[in-house]
C-alpha cells in the first residue's frame, strides 16, 4: 500500500469500518510511512472535539408525551402546515422535470395516433396481394392465361431472356441524355 | 393496561408497541416518555428554537404512530424512531431553505476539501468550552454535512445505520462525511483561529 491508497482510508479506518483485509496492510504502511501517521494523528484529533459533547438536558415541556398520545389517536396525523409546505417542496422543486415528463407523454400520445392512422391508410389491403383469385388453376388453365397474357411480338419458345433483353436495348435507345449532354446543350 | 415484562428494554418496547398496536393510548403515551428526551436533544442538534425542536419532536412521533404497525422489530424502536426523527428534521430544515442541498453535492461548487491540519483540542479548554465550539462550529454547516457528522461522531451510528437512515449509499455517506469533515476543520480554524495554535 502507498500514501495515495493510504490516506483516504484513515477516516474509515478510525470509524472501524474497515475490513481486517483493507486494515492490515494499512497499520503496515502506517508503521513505515511518518506523513500518513501524521494525517491519523490529525483525524484523531479531529474526534477530540466530538469526545466532549456533553449529554444535552432539553427541557420538554410538561405534559408532551400525554398531549401527542392524545393527538395521535385522535387521527391527528402531524402538522397540516408542515405537510403543506412539504406538498409544496414536492411539486416547486422540480417543475422542469414535471414540464418534461408531461410533454413527454403528451408526445408520446401523439405519436401513437398518428402511428395508428399511417398504419390504417398505408398498409396493403390483404386481398390485393393475391397473385390471382383462384389459387387452384390445372396447369391448362395456367398455360392459358399466360399466353393471353404473352406479348404477340414475342416468340413464345424463345428464351425468357430474350424480351428482357430486348426491352433493355430498348431503354438504351430512348434514354434521356446524360449529363455530358446536358452540358453541350449548355454550351450551344 | 396489563403488566409489562421487566425485562430488556427491547422487550419493553415491543410491549408497548403491540398495545399501542391494540389501542392502548397509555401505551403510546410511555413510548413518547421513554424516547422524547433523546429525539428534544436530537433535534437540538439542528436547531436551537425551542417552537421548532417541540414541533418536529412532536410530527416525528405522529408520523410513528401513523406508520407503527410497519414497525418490524428488526431493529430496535430507538434506531427506527431515530430514522423517522432525522428524516423529519432534514425535511423541516429543507422546506425552511436552510439547506439547498443539491447545490452543496455539487462537487464544482464544494471543491475537493483538500487535506487540513487538525488542531485537537487544548488540554486546558474545559469539556463545556469545547462542545461549545463544537456546537457553534456545527451550527454553520449546512445540514447535509451536519446530520452525517452528528450521526457518526456524537450517535455513533455505523455507515450502513447512516446510508438507510438517510438512504443513501455507503459511498455517499463516506464521501459525505469526508466533506463535512474538512468542512468541520476549515470552518473551526476560520471561527476560532486561536485554536490553530494549539
Amino acid at each position: 500500500m502507498n500514501c495515495k491508497e493510504c490516506l483516504p482510508l484513515i477516516p474509515s479506518y478510525l470509524d472501524e469500518e474497515l475490513s481486517e483485509a483493507q486494515a492490515a496492510p494499512l497499520r503496515q504502511h502506517l508503521m513505515d510511512c511518518r506523513l500518513c501517521r501524521k494525517a491519523l494523528s490529525g483525524e484523531r484529533a479531529f474526534k477530540r472535539w466530538f469526545e466532549s459533547e456533553p449529554v444535552v438536558e432539553v427541557a420538554v415541556p410538561d405534559g408532551f408525551a400525554s398531549r401527542v398520545a392524545r393527538r395521535a389517536f385522535a387521527g391527528d396525523t402531524g402538522s397540516p402546515e408542515l405537510d403543506e409546505v412539504v406538498a409544496e417542496v414536492h411539486t416547486t422543486e422540480t417543475p422542469l422535470l414535471q414540464f418534461v415528463l408531461r410533454a413527454t407523454a403528451i408526445a408520446a400520445g401523439i405519436l401513437l395516433i398518428v402511428s395508428a392512422v399511417i398504419f390504417r391508410t398505408h398498409i396493403p389491403d390483404g386481398t390485393n396481394m393475391k397473385a390471382g383469385g383462384n389459387t387452384t388453376l390445372t396447369k391448362e388453365e395456367l398455360k392459358q392465361q399466360l399466353l393471353n397474357l404473352q406479348d404477340p411480338a414475342i416468340d413464345p419458345d424463345a428464351p425468357a431472356a430474350a424480351p428482357l433483353k430486348d426491352m433493355a436495348e430498348e431503354g438504351s435507345e430512348g434514354q434521356e441524355p446524360g449529363p455530358k449532354d446536358a452540358s453541350e446543350g449548355r454550351g450551344e | 393496561m396489563g403488566t409489562l415484562p421487566m425485562n430488556s428494554p427491547r422487550a419493553v418496547d415491543t410491549e408497548l408497541v403491540r398495545q399501542t398496536l391494540a389501542g392502548d393510548q397509555a401505551a403510546f403515551e410511555q413510548l413518547v416518555e421513554r424516547y422524547q428526551g433523546r429525539l428534544f436533544a436530537l433535534t437540538r442538534n439542528y436547531t436551537r428554537n425551542a417552537v421548532e425542536i417541540e414541533d418536529i419532536v412532536q410530527d416525528t412521533f405522529l408520523k410513528a404512530f401513523r406508520r407503527l404497525d410497519s414497525f418490524d422489530h428488526r431493529s430496535s424502536f430507538y434506531t427506527w424512531i431515530y430514522r423517522i426523527a432525522t428524516n423529519t428534521i432534514l425535511d423541516v430544515l429543507k422546506r425552511r431553505g436552510r439547506s439547498p442541498v443539491q447545490t452543496v453535492e455539487d462537487p464544482e461548487l464544494v471543491g475537493e476539501a483538500g487535506p487540513v491540519d487538525m488542531p485537537a483540542p487544548s488540554a486546558q479548554l474545559e469539556h463545556a468550552e469545547i462542545a461549545e465550539v463544537t456546537r457553534a462550529v456545527l451550527d454553520e454547516l449546512p445540514d447535509i454535512f451536519k446530520s452525517v457528522l452528528v450521526m457518526r461522531e456524537f450517535h455513533g451510528l455505523a455507515y450502513q445505520e447512516i446510508a438507510d437512515t438517510l438512504g443513501i449509499s455507503i459511498g455517499t455517506v463516506e464521501s459525505r462525511l469526508f466533506r463535512a469533515r474538512a468542512r468541520f476543520k476549515d470552518k473551526l480554524l476560520t471561527l476560532y483561529p486561536e485554536y490553530g495554535e494549539c
